[in-house]
């Protein structure tokens, strides 16, 4: 267990090695960096001042290595448009995302498992036929149209939510559910398959014979080993939401770091998007290592391999 | 079925030995053939191809189809909707703020929106074939390494990567495609690796090594046009996904910039004026639900043919 708790953190770590050595060669394609970290109306002296402070004068290797040293740090430089330490603006910004990120997942597992294990039962029934309509259609449906579709029927129609901003729990609702509408349907279609897989098996059908009521053998019995490809369906989703949340925060003007980033672009400041997709890469890669150590714990057959 | 016409076609008769391989790789492909005509018949995926069509015509066909001007600004025609909800046959699906003929711009657009998802596509598919099959074939520490770097590729979401780069060279098409291949080629890598083990175990590999072929000409000419269909069925998978990533790009603003039309852009327009025009962000949201259900449609049904084993997918 041991040795493979240690491989997995040394795999973490070199994916955050392998993080900042794509942004650090995608900041360099643009040619001279020294443009994106000073401002627009900067003066000859200024460019200069700019490229010493960066250590861009240096060759590549060296100013990698400087960057490293530097994110390690947490410095990812000063923002433009707000002159504040960029990683402090964006960490400001995380309890938003993560709270997003959040109650999607769990609106996901909430909705989308009790209805798959329905349709699963319901084999064949109006509601498995609904559901399967839904799984279908609503994964065909990108993420930033379902968010201005519930904008435009319950904010600007209806005028029962608000359109966007936060504040309260009423501003949670129409993002939480775009940024969960894919993972509900596939929670769905996924739960429905491990369900009808399970409910074949022998040991269900002992557990029939033996006169267990039918709410016990489905939640019990079946829904126990069905729950399987349900938990590592569950690891890689999570990165998804997270994925999904930078764009549906954009829509409902969600202040978290999406949002940022996204208005960063637009404003030229260039250390705030770095240090937003450095930091939103690293949960990301934080919550794949949870789910790997996880596993190890649920299925020795994995630790020991 | 075209695995038996390329192997046949390529293999030069009269070089012993390799007469063995055109025996071998066509019996192969027949017994392959036969059985998915048994599981599936002879139907087609009607849905999927009806759904699809408009994007595809549309998209080749555009510029004669269109019937006005997709750039042209009337503010005297501003926001008239759809027909049956109080529109004209003059502007079928309405118009949007500057008075341009929505029907127009979403023909305009499925040219922009095919183009970026179909190279998009491809260039990842080339890319992770290549790696996925030098991996499977070299196994040992290429293989080794090869997959580290899919699994650590697999923990960047796609999206940051379009952000980083936006802010770098600044949005547009070739912003989409880079991330797109960036992104998709992993997934490509990682199949066509698995795949490329299984058909090692074939006595075509086995015979061709026999016969005294070269390591690159068996991994080109024999594995290469067996991978194939695996590859066919997953970039049909991805291309829904892939039109989808363009328009959520171009719709932030990063993707394909104004003034050219793309359904991303309608939607982002369509937002600002969404309490008097429902239609400017609904109409080109509709278009893309079809095109993505379209293509996912095509892409199982492909895989329940050619190739069942991607069932997890």
């Amino acid at each position: 267990m041991t040795r493979y708790v240690l491989r997995r953190i040394a795999f973490g770590l070199l994916s955050l090695f392998a993080v900042s050595l794509i942004t650090f060669v995608t900041t360099r394609l643009s040619g001279d960096v020294t443009y994106l970290l000073a401002p627009m109306d900067a003066t000859r002296e200024e460019i200069a001042q700019v490229r010493a402070n960066y250590g861009l004068d240096k060759p590549l290797p060296v100013q990698f290595a400087t960057y490293l040293k530097n994110a390690v740090q947490g410095d990812f430089g000063t923002s433009i448009k707000y002159g504040v330490p960029a990683l402090d603006l964006v960490l400001s910004r995380l309890p938003a995302t993560i709270l997003l990120s959040l109650t999607g997942f769990a609106l996901a597992l909430v909705v989308g498992v009790p209805l798959g294990i329905l349709a699963a039962r319901r084999r064949g029934g109006p509601a498995d036929h609904f559901a399967s309509l839904f799984s279908l259609v609503g994964q065909a449906m990108p993420g930033f149209w379902v968010a201005i579709m519930l904008q435009l029927v319950f904010a600007v129609t209806l005028r029962v939510l608000p359109t966007g901003g936060a504040g309260s729990p009423a501003h949670l609702i129409l993002p939480a559910i775009a940024v969960s509408w894919f993972s509900i349907a596939a929670f769905m279609r996924l739960t429905r398959g491990s369900m009808l897989e399970v409910l074949e098996s022998d040991y269900v059908k002992l557990a029939r014979v033996k006169g267990n009521p039918e709410r016990v053998v489905v939640l019990k019995h079946a829904f126990r080993n069905a729950l399987i490809p349900l938990v590592t369906f569950a690891g890689l989703n999570l990165g998804v939401l997270l994925g999904g949340a930078v764009v549906i925060e954009s829509v409902f003007a969600w202040p978290g770091v999406g949002q940022l980033m996204i208005a960063s672009i637009g404003a030229r400041d260039y250390p705030i998007v770095q240090a937003g997709v450095l930091v939103t890469a690293s949960m990301f890669i934080a919550v794949n290592l949870v789910v790997d150590l996880l596993y190890g714990v649920l299925d020795p057959r994995i630790r020991n391999e | 079925m075209s695995d038996s016409v390329s192997n046949a076609a390529i293999a030069p008769p009269a070089v012993r030995g390799e007469v063995l391989e055109v025996i071998d790789a066509p019996k192969d492909a027949a017994v392959r053939v036969g059985r998915s005509r048994r599981r599936k018949g002879g139907r087609l995926p009607w849905l999927a191809l009806l759904l699809l069509a408009p994007i595809v015509i549309f998209g080749l066909f555009g510029p004669i189809l269109a019937p006005q001007d997709p750039t042209s600004i009337n503010p005297s025609d501003a926001l008239i909707p759809p027909m049956y909800f109080g529109g004209t046959w003059e502007h079928v699906l309405g118009t949007d703020h500057t008075g341009r003929d929505m029907l127009s711009r979403l023909i305009d657009g499925a040219r922009n929106s095919l183009m970026v998802a179909f190279f998009g596509v491809a260039l990842a598919g080339a890319f992770g074939t290549a790696v996925g099959l030098l991996s499977g074939y070299l196994r040992g520490a290429v293989d080794e390494i090869l997959m580290r770097i899919v699994d650590m590729q697999l923990a960047f979401p796609a999206i940051l990567l379009a952000v980083l780069l936006a802010a770098v060279i600044g949005g547009g098409l070739m912003t989409v495609i880079i991330s797109l291949m960036i992104t998709f080629w992993s997934t490509y890598a990682r199949v066509v690796r698995g795949e490329t083990l299984l058909q090692m175990q074939r006595d075509y590999v086995a015979l061709a090594r026999v016969a005294g072929a070269s390591r690159w000409r068996i991994m080109r000419l024999h594995v290469l046009p067996n991978l194939l269909s695996v590859v066919l069925v997953l970039a049909t998978l991805q291309l829904g996904a892939a039109v989808g990533f363009e328009a959520a790009l171009t719709f932030l603003g990063l993707g394909i910039q104004p003034p050219a039309s793309a359904w991303g852009l309608m939607i982002s327009d369509g937002r600002l004026f969404m309490s008097q025009a429902w239609w400017i962000p609904t109409v080109p949201g509709i278009a893309l639900v079809m095109t993505v259900l379209g293509a996912n449609l095509l892409g199982d049904w492909l895989r329940d043919r050619f190739d069942p084993r991607l069932r997890q997918l």
